[in-house]
């Protein structure tokens, strides 16, 4: 008689969020290293300069783009929160976002387009005439001569004049059998008016180059920077380019004067990769954007950011020394403590994204139940470094279970539990295959550029499993899916909130494995971390198991039985073996295993996780209490395996 | 039991874009030299910066020059310099404005719709833009301005419009214009034509100021321009607003002045040219014809030369010093020069002649790191030593196919895509080898496949040749060809928006020929083993009982100083080529249409050409002094100088 539970199950959910005395102690400290709210809050340029980190290569690459000696159109690209807009911002001075900003020294006139700081309603329809409109107004009143100029007859004929020889059509938006009574001062008035009504766009590019034509002497570039694309689908984002494209063209034809020089460059930041796509549009073929794309490249260095940080405050004098010290010295360790290894994995665990990094480093450093090994609270602080554990397994586990003693696996963690299972059925197997078939064909693919059509997929997996069996698989990608551990390659455009969900995978659509899922896939293989999680969180038959095994591992471990937690991985495993075997069997049956070798690999995936059960094992030091079982495990696995690859590989 | 398998599958992309200790050093150089934007600020500027392209200008001079009325097409590819010639010849430098050419008495209407925005579609408005010639009229001759003050001015108006176009007038209340004075009469019904109709009104107004002044103007020629700028919905649309104000401006009686002729030009690329004629044909049942044609590339060394020029003489502010401009420039020619100025044509081929995509791959090139700075180790100092690089064939083509990778993945937005077909179950590479081959033996180098025939006779001459089962491998192949725009359709062709590009838009009645690139291609093959070695690295091949080395790419075995093996592989994928020709020629000759063959498919198996380029590689790498490889060069010599005895010279 099968009796299903998990072991999470029917436990009170904690909920509560971190308080570890370190904390609790530096709250505010750390609050301000980590999160930055001068910089968030508070546009200044003193500010944002005191906790810049430089990126030479970087601002290199922009400043020859702003030297070139004409007009010119680049790309720009880097990994979504890699720090490309505040690279931006640095480089072109720009401390209030939108706001056009003129660098006098540079005589460089920057119109910023950071279309990410825009409302729902405003992605609609973004409207460049208001935009335009608001950099003229801005010149207007940094240059009083302009606004005086222009409300002169003299100064509207100018204008008039100006327009006329760009783009005279739109001048034409009047009764013409009135106009020929009018008088000319009338008259240009009149124009004018209807131009701006009917043409509000060319009205305002117009008038822009204009006030710039009467500033030569202070603007000797227009610099346009579009920013923000990628919260649009790909089909909008592509409309969008060509809109500034079409808006750069139409800057540059101007009067130049003699002998003067005037550029209009155009930068736009893309996503990485993007820029191939392009030359595919038949809409924006007729543009020149230069070869090649600047990239910021440099690895976000999250040591620099807390030092940088640290500096900034203690310059300020905000906080008392010694705490500021304190805080820093703590963030500072857990820092060191990871090696290279773990600052990139929280990274990538985070899709790159810089914010949510640092979003979950003070999760760990504020999680009492793993890394202040769930101390009583008291009222005073204690901040010993030996209280607090910030090896991988409290920090895995304060990532991904927060105050909670077991894994839940909640949709919202940056760890979801990879192993679909429910009362009646148990897809884990599927889902470590599904992810192993996407992990193999991923390379450093990192948009899924190169991923295939779900119905090649599709038709692959059926040829090589059957229609059943594949069908198992399609339901575990699903479930995949809705945990973004696979994710619709850029090719199939780009996921926004309102497009997501497995209703959305198509034969059309092109999936690959995302970088998180790429991390924890691999993760699998290094401990026995993510096993024991996702142990608390499946259905499993129990049924004439000692009670040990349904324990969570923070009771086992409370308790002085570690052994029990590898064993039951062992028993767990050698379960999920069985259901590798079926598969595997079905796969012989076809006589499909080349094909299988092939596209899912040509070893067990449970060795994988066995593997990294063996490495904690090893590291626990209990390799002698659960040596016996490691081998007949061990042995079953190699058992398997030459019976199903025997002569095939 | 076959063991299927492509070399590039075991690579992981690096996506990397390229950085060459060159690039990085002249960046700033190297990014103006290829910037792909217009560089000239000013119509001295622009003329200083023009490459002449005498056969294009002879076309639109003969089409100039006839006196009557005329509508022509100009077709040509993207980023071919359709614009810039037009700008030239009619002499409009940058503007996009209204020009008179007082010496050809010539009155020049430009449309370029280049910054148009989608969003103001609804915005385009030709009466707007004709009235803005009315005003450039009235601007140049005051008299006309001061004419329309006056009640004779518009009762004249008045006139000429009833004689054209007089059912504009008809909208006013004719109980209210019984009243009315004649003077109110007429300004009244002016303004309900122009209420009503304010195109017609304008287009009226127009021929009213050239009659007026048909002394002075012989000529009005109307341009339109960039019109795949404005969505595809609305392309046609525009065109047809442009031929019915031709049609209406050319119904005109210009009494005393016979050499008045109104001619309208409308630039677009082959396939909104198809789209249309598609539009055209469907509702009036008029197909377009005897376009004017862009066929010259332009010679990319004048073109640099001219760039060079400028941003060392002409431009005030001097961009780093001249030296290192003139090393730049040193580095560009020493490129273009080597293979005889080839490798200019045949990246300008590969991008099908469009300079903007010819400049980004010249920036590509330089930009390598992997294959031409040899995969140097990064370091904070520069070597751009000309011995640290290599511009040789493979280095610059593999530049071209794949970029930072060690490998060809022959992606379809590459200029050069993987032009062989194949699965794990199946191999259509010699299909496609074999129709690249019929295409241009057929016609050769047909420009925008003028004389192009029927795939319904394609079709059906393969399968005479070869029967029906063999020819619908070579219908796939040439599918397979379309979709990587190795074949294209003619601009006498026709397509419809919702196909274009897609194998759904081939029918019976389309017409193909082989593209710039797809010549290019072919001929690469002969040229070198290039092109071999990277098609050989992404194709599913069947590698039982093969050596170790077949499965390596060519940079691993070249790593591994193992060329020969490169060479000896390529040899072993000629001879299997040289089976599968060999299966199709025997096929062919049992059915008794060898003689039909030959004329297709030419004179030698399509595996000499192959041969050709292996053998020119061999020489070149000095691997053909081997002894070994020598006799295995021999020897897959001597098997197709057999099969050619076998079936050609003995016929």
């Amino acid at each position: 008689m099968s009796r299903k539970i998990k072991i999470n199950q029917g436990l009170d959910r904690n909920q509560n969020l971190g308080g570890s005395d370190i904390y609790r102690k530096f709250n505010t400290q750390f609050e301000h290293l980590i999160n930055n709210p001068e910089v968030m809050w508070n546009k200044n340029k003193e500010v944002f300069e005191a906790v810049y980190i430089k990126d030479e290569d970087f601002e290199k690459q922009i400043e020859t783009f702003r030297n070139s000696v004409m007009s010119m159109t680049k790309l720009c690209t880097g990994y979504t929160g890699i720090g490309k807009t505040t690279a931006i911002m640095h480089c072109f001075g720009l401390w209030n976002g939108d706001a056009a900003y003129s660098n006098i020294e540079r005589k460089e006139l920057i119109f910023p387009n950071f279309l990410d700081n825009l409302q729902a309603e405003q992605l609609e329809d973004i409207s460049l005439s208001e935009r335009l409109s608001a950099v003229c107004t801005k010149l207007e009143r940094e240059y009083p001569d302009l606004k005086e100029f222009i409300v002169t007859d003299e100064g509207k004929r100018e204008f008039f004049d100006f327009i006329e020889q760009h783009t005279g059509y739109i001048l034409e938006n009047v009764n013409p059998i009135e106009a020929m009574d009018m008088g000319e001062v009338e008259l240009i008035r009149w124009k004018l008016k209807g131009a701006h009504t009917k043409f509000p766009y060319e009205f305002e590019a117009n008038r822009l180059k204009f006030y710039i034509k009467k500033k030569y002497n202070v603007y000797r570039r227009l610099i346009i920077l579009l920013d923000g694309i990628e919260i649009y689908p790909e089909e909008r984002q592509i409309e969008l380019i060509a809109k500034y494209l079409k808006l750069q063209g139409c800057m540059q034809n101007t009067d130049y004067p003699e002998n003067g020089e005037y550029s209009v460059n155009l930068l736009i930041m893309v996503r990485p990769h993007f820029n191939r796509f392009l030359n595919m549009k038949r809409n924006l073929e007729a543009f020149a954007i230069n070869e090649l794309t600047i990239v910021k490249k440099k690895e976000v260095d999250l040591s620099a950011i807390f030092q940088k940080r640290f500096g900034y405050y203690s310059d300020q004098n905000i906080f008392h020394d010694e705490s500021q010290r304190d805080s820093y010295t703590a963030l500072m360790q857990i820092n060191n403590n990871f090696d290279e290894k773990y600052r990139e994995r929280i990274l990538r665990l985070c899709f790159w994204n810089v914010r949510k990094a640092l979003t979950s480093y003070a999760r760990i450093l504020a999680n009492r139940y793993w890394v202040q090994q769930n101390k009583e609270i008291q009222g005073s602080f204690t901040i010993r470094p030996c209280e607090y554990r910030f090896d991988n397994i409290s920090v895995f586990r304060a990532l991904a279970c927060d105050e909670e003693r077991v894994f839940f696996g909640d949709h919202n963690t940056i760890i979801p539990n990879l192993l679909f299972t429910t009362e009646e059925e148990d897809l884990s197997i599927y889902c470590l295959l599904t992810l192993r078939y996407y992990y193999k064909k991923r390379g450093y693919d990192e948009y899924g550029i190169h991923a295939e059509k779900q119905i090649k997929v599709r038709r692959e997996w059926q040829k090589i499993l059957g229609i059943d069996v594949a069908n198992k698989f399609l339901k575990a990608q699903e479930y995949l899916y809705d945990h973004h551990m696979i994710v619709q390659s850029l090719k199939t455009g780009y996921e926004t909130a309102a497009h997501y969900g497995k209703e959305y995978i198509t034969d059309e659509s092109r999936l690959y494995i995302s970088i998180c899922g790429n991390e924890l896939y691999e993760m699998l293989g290094e401990d026995s971390v993510l096993l024991e999680m996702f142990r608390e969180d499946v259905w499993r038959d129990y049924e004439n198991r000692d009670d040990y095994s349904k324990f969570p591992s923070s009771e086992l471990m409370e308790q002085s039985k570690q052994e029990v937690i590898f064993l039951d991985l062992l028993e767990y495993i050698s379960y999920l073996r069985e259901m590798e075997e079926d598969v595997l069997s079905i796969v012989k049956n076809l006589n499909r295993i080349e094909e299988y070798n092939l596209v899912f690999g040509d070893t067990l995936i449970v060795q994988m996780l066995l593997d990294g059960v063996k490495k904690s094992i090893e590291c626990s030091g209990k390799i002698d209490i659960v040596k016996e079982k490691l081998d007949v495990v061990n042995y079953i696995l190699e058992r398997t395996t030459g019976k199903i690859w025997n002569g095939w590989r | 039991m076959k063991v299927m398998i492509k070399i590039n599958e075991r690579f992981e992309r690096k996506q990397e874009l390229g950085e060459s200790d060159s690039y990085r050093k002249f960046s700033e150089e190297f990014d103006n030299l290829f910037n792909a934007e217009e560089v000239a600020k000013n119509k001295r500027e622009f003329e200083s910066m023009y490459v002449s392209d005498d056969d294009f200008e002879a076309q639109i001079q003969k089409f100039l020059k006839s006196e009557r009325n005329k509508i022509k097409f100009c077709v040509g590819y993207t980023g071919i310099g359709k614009t810039t010639s037009i700008r030239h010849y009619f002499d409009l430098g940058v503007s996009n404005e209204v020009y008179m050419n007082e010496k050809e008495k010539e009155l020049v209407f430009p449309t370029f719709l280049d910054p148009y925005q989608k969003g103001d579609m609804r915005g385009f408005d030709l009466s707007s833009r004709v009235a803005s010639v009315c005003s450039f009229l009235e601007k140049k001759y005051n008299e006309l301005r001061d004419l329309m003050k006056t009640e004779q001015g518009k009762l004249e108006l008045h006139h000429f419009i009833e004689a054209y176009s007089p059912e504009i007038l008809e909208h006013g209340n004719p109980v209210k214009e019984m009243n009315m004075d004649t003077h109110e009469w007429v300004r009244s019904r002016l303004n309900y034509a122009y209420e009503y109709d304010p195109l017609i009104f304008h287009i009226n107004r127009l021929k009213f100021y050239i009659k007026k002044k048909y002394d002075e103007i012989q000529r009005f020629v109307i341009i339109l321009d960039d019109i795949e700028t404005l969505p595809e919905n609305c392309q046609g649309d525009t065109i047809q607003q442009y031929l019915q104000m031709h049609h209406c401006i050319c119904k005109t009686d210009y009494t005393g002045n016979d050499h008045y002729s109104v001619k309208l030009l409308i630039s677009v690329r082959p396939h909104t040219y198809r789209l249309l004629s598609q539009e055209q044909k469907q509702k009036y049942a008029v197909v377009p014809q005897n376009a004017i044609t862009k066929k010259k590339l332009i010679d990319l060394n004048v073109f640099f030369k001219k760039r060079f020029d400028y941003y060392t003489k002409i431009v005030q502010r001097t961009i780093g010093n001249k030296s290192t401009w003139d090393e730049c420039y040193d580095a560009l020619m020493d490129m273009s020069r080597t293979f005889d100025g080839q490798y200019k044509e045949m990246i300008q081929s590969l991008c099908f002649w469009n300079i903007r995509e010819s400049l980004a791959s010249y920036s590509r090139i330089f930009a390598n790191r992997f294959w031409v700075q040899k995969n140097m180790t990064k370091e904070s100092s520069f070597k751009v030593s000309a011995l640290d690089y290599s511009f040789n064939n493979i280095n610059v083509i593999r530049a071209l196919a794949c970029n930072e990778e060690q490998v060809f993945w022959g992606d379809d937005n590459c200029i050069i895509p993987n032009i062989f077909y194949t699965t794990e179950q199946e191999d259509y590479s010699i299909y496609c080898l074999l129709t690249l081959r019929y295409f241009w033996n057929m016609k050769g180098y047909d420009d925008y496949g003028i004389n192009a025939e029927k795939l319904k006779k394609i079709k059906g001459d393969w399968e005479e040749i070869f029967g029906m089962d063999v020819a619908k491998k070579f219908v796939t192949a040439l599918t397979f060809l379309f979709q990587k725009k190795v074949l294209r359709k003619s601009i006498i062709d026709f397509d419809d928006v919702k196909t274009i590009d897609k194998p759904e838009s081939l029918n019976d009645d389309s017409l193909l020929y082989i593209s710039p690139r797809g010549n290019e291609l072919y001929h690469m093959f002969s040229r070198d083993s290039v092109l071999l070695e990277m098609l050989r690295e992404s194709a599913w091949r069947d590698y039982e009982n093969r050596p170790y080395y077949s499965t390596k790419s060519s940079y691993e075995l070249m790593r591994d100083s193992r060329q020969i093996d490169i060479f000896k592989d390529l040899l072993e994928y000629i001879h299997y080529f040289c089976d599968m020709e060999q299966i199709i020629m025997s096929s062919v000759k049992v059915r008794g249409k060898w003689k039909e063959y030959k004329t297709s498919f030419t004179s030698k198996p399509i595996t000499f050409n192959l041969l050709e380029g292996v053998k020119n590689s061999l020489d070149y790498s000095g691997i053909i002094y081997r002894e070994d490889m020598n006799s295995l060069y021999q020897q897959m010599e001597s098997q197709i100088m057999e099969i050619e005895k076998r079936y050609y010279r003995d016929e």
